[in-house]
């Protein structure tokens, strides 16, 4: 299997001197292509930090950050900035649209970020894929939260991305629009797209094929 | 592309907050209001000086008496002087000019009007335009008929309802037929440097003892192809008959030499208009540092989602960028916007004599420069929401 993204002993330490507080104390784990992996663990774990570490938003203090084999942990800003938008797709708790763009636009940002033309055409094929065409025009604050978070993921899936990371994808929905969030999860694991997801709610990680849990820093 | 697509987004921005966008640019709004007004008026006083000259020549002379320090003898500039300087070589034209306030009765109505005494070549020279009725006849000038022309401000004065046309008007005591109407406009004074008058009668009329038969002004032209440093000192040895001593009591201005006068002077008017406007725009870029700054944090949660889909700092450094320079740009476009209509309501009422006009291209640099006080506004700004580490700017709240 092809490795997409590695970590190895990943550490993270936040404040200096005496207030220094280890948050994360070796993490270590590979998410391979193809694979729909659950990060789960209460609030505290340490959690946010890894998923900052993951999506390249935030660098550890020491450890390797290996992704598509590249070591990327000691990038510049601008480098890294060109990963993210290449090769993560987000998908935020709070859906994190731009309020003042419609749907179709938000679906175009990482597009025009990466330099791609063409974007308009695909932001529709991505919509239709979350059977939300018909609200290509509409603005976040008209939709319901089932509509923002799956305009979300047709914007964390424009840039072909190598995985998606999902942080808590279902944490701002009611359980039956959190349980349609996840099936169009677990459909585009069926169709081969490689899933990272983070959470505390044991019912949605069950839906991953793989679960670790972090607790207080260590993966276990 | 990335221009057009940043650009839309701060006018959708700007919309979001308008009176807030509006009252952010007001300093800058103020600024190039001051600076295009200077524009319009320095512009204005350019086409001033085209106008007199287009009339006839460079040479257009105005003689005046004056009064002679050592000897203490006043001159006289009378009907004679207008003789002499028909026969000077080159003369294209005298033009004799003397005028009063009086009271004048119409129908019903009276008003104190500027009562203008002139003669044949007037209305030919200054290009004045009758509107209803016929000019005044060579011998009604001649043998001082009682005779009158109105202006249409007086006209309406005067006889706010009946027809002016034949009707006779009362110059204290002195009644005089109302033979035409004229429509005098703004162009006319520049051209004949002088305030608009209400009544226009022959020339004899306001040559009395109690003036002692003196002129106010006798406007002379001459042939452009002379010299007009010649033209003056041969005028001024014809009006003396040669005697050097009578010079002190001539006052010989070239209109050349006056509009440039008064143009000095509104210069240095403009200079306190433009510090005005400097320091507006001074003001007004600081108040966008300000509203940028305030923008910045306002918008940290979207900077973070910015950066989490893949901008780079340069992205996110032109955005904010873009907004402050269309603050300020905008800001400009609607003062160049104010001025020209202010501009075109002033010459529609003929409320100003200088002929404003906005010239497009010093008007184009105003706005350059807007952009410029945006651009350097919004460096500060832009450079910290540029510097915002994304994932503290996503945690933002």
């Amino acid at each position: 299997m092809n490795e997409i993204l590695r970590l190895e002993n990943i550490k993270k330490t936040i404040g200096e001197g005496g207030a220094a507080m280890e948050i994360l104390r070796g993490i270590t784990f590979t998410l391979e292509a193809g694979e729909f992996v659950a990060i789960m663990g209460p609030s505290g774990s340490g959690k946010s930090t890894l998923l900052n570490i993951v999506g390249l938003l935030d660098l550890p203090s020491s450890g390797d950050i290996r992704l598509l084999g590249r070591n990327v942990s000691s990038l510049e800003e601008n480098e890294l900035s060109t990963l993210r938008c290449r090769s993560i797709g987000f998908i935020f708790q709070n859906f994190h649209l731009l309020p003042y763009l419609t749907a179709k636009q938000n679906v175009m940002l990482p597009m025009d970020y990466a330099g791609n033309g063409e974007s308009s055409r695909r932001a529709l094929a991505l919509l239709d894929r979350v059977g939300l065409s018909h609200r290509a025009n509409a603005y976040p604050a008209t939709m319901s939260g089932g509509e923002r978070q799956r305009v979300a993921v047709a914007r964390a899936l424009s840039n072909n991305p190598a995985f998606l990371l999902a942080d808590e994808p279902t944490g701002a929905l009611d359980s039956k629009t959190g349980a349609q969030i996840m099936n169009i999860l677990c459909e585009l694991h069926n169709a081969g797209s490689t899933i990272l997801l983070i959470t505390h709610d044991e019912k949605v990680g069950s839906r991953a094929k793989k679960t670790l849990t972090i607790n207080d820093g260590v993966l276990i | 592309m990335m221009l057009v697509k940043n650009l839309l987004i701060a006018f959708l921005i700007m919309r979001k907050n308008p009176v807030r966008a509006l009252l952010s640019m007001l300093g800058i709004y103020i600024g190039v209001l001051a600076l295009t007004a200077i524009l319009a008026l320095h512009e204005g006083m350019r086409r001033n000086i085209n106008e007199v000259y287009a009339t006839s020549g460079a040479n257009i002379l105005l003689i005046r008496s004056a009064y002679d320090q050592a000897r203490q003898k006043m001159g006289r500039v009378t009907l004679d002087d207008v003789e002499i300087l028909k026969s000077v070589p080159g003369a294209q034209s005298v033009t004799p000019r003397l005028n009063t306030f009086k009271n004048v009765r119409g129908a019903k109505e009276t008003a104190d009007l500027n009562v203008m005494g002139i003669d044949q070549d007037f209305l030919r020279i200054y290009r004045v335009p009758l509107k209803s009725g016929r000019a005044f006849l060579g011998q009604e000038i001649k043998s001082k008929h009682p005779v009158a022309l109105l202006t249409e401000a007086s006209a309406q004065k005067l006889f706010p309802l009946a027809r002016p046309l034949g009707s006779l008007i009362n110059v204290e005591g002195q009644i005089f037929e109302v033979i035409g109407v004229v429509a005098w406009n703004a162009g006319i004074n520049t051209r004949a440097l002088l305030e608009e008058p209400g009544v226009l009668v022959p020339l004899g009329w306001m040559i009395t003892s109690e003036t002692q038969d003196q002129l106010h002004v006798i406007e002379f032209r001459a042939d452009p192809v002379i010299p007009e440093a010649r033209i003056m000192k041969t005028v001024l040895s014809q009006l003396t008959h040669g005697e050097s001593l009578r010079e002190p009591l001539y006052y010989v201005q070239s209109v050349k030499e006056f509009i440039r006068q008064e143009q000095e002077l509104s210069r240095q008017n403009l200079g306190s208009l433009l510090a005005m406007g400097i320091i507006s725009l001074l003001v007004g870029g600081i108040g966008i540092a300000n509203v940028m700054l305030i923008s910045v944090t306002e918008r940290t949660r979207e900077i973070g989602i910015r950066k989490a889909l893949g901008a780079k700092r340069t992205d996110i450094l032109f955005q904010f960028l873009v907004e402050s320079a269309l603050l300020t740009v905008t800001g400009g476009i609607l003062a160049v916007t104010t001025t020209g209509l202010a501009t075109a309501i002033l010459l529609r009422l003929h409320m100003s004599n200088t002929p404003l006009a906005i010239p497009f291209i010093p008007t184009l640099g105003c706005l350059a420069i807007t952009v410029a006080i945006g651009l350097i506004a919004g460096i500060y700004p832009a450079s910290r929401a540029a510097a915002r580490s994304p994932a503290d700017a996503l945690r933002y709240e």
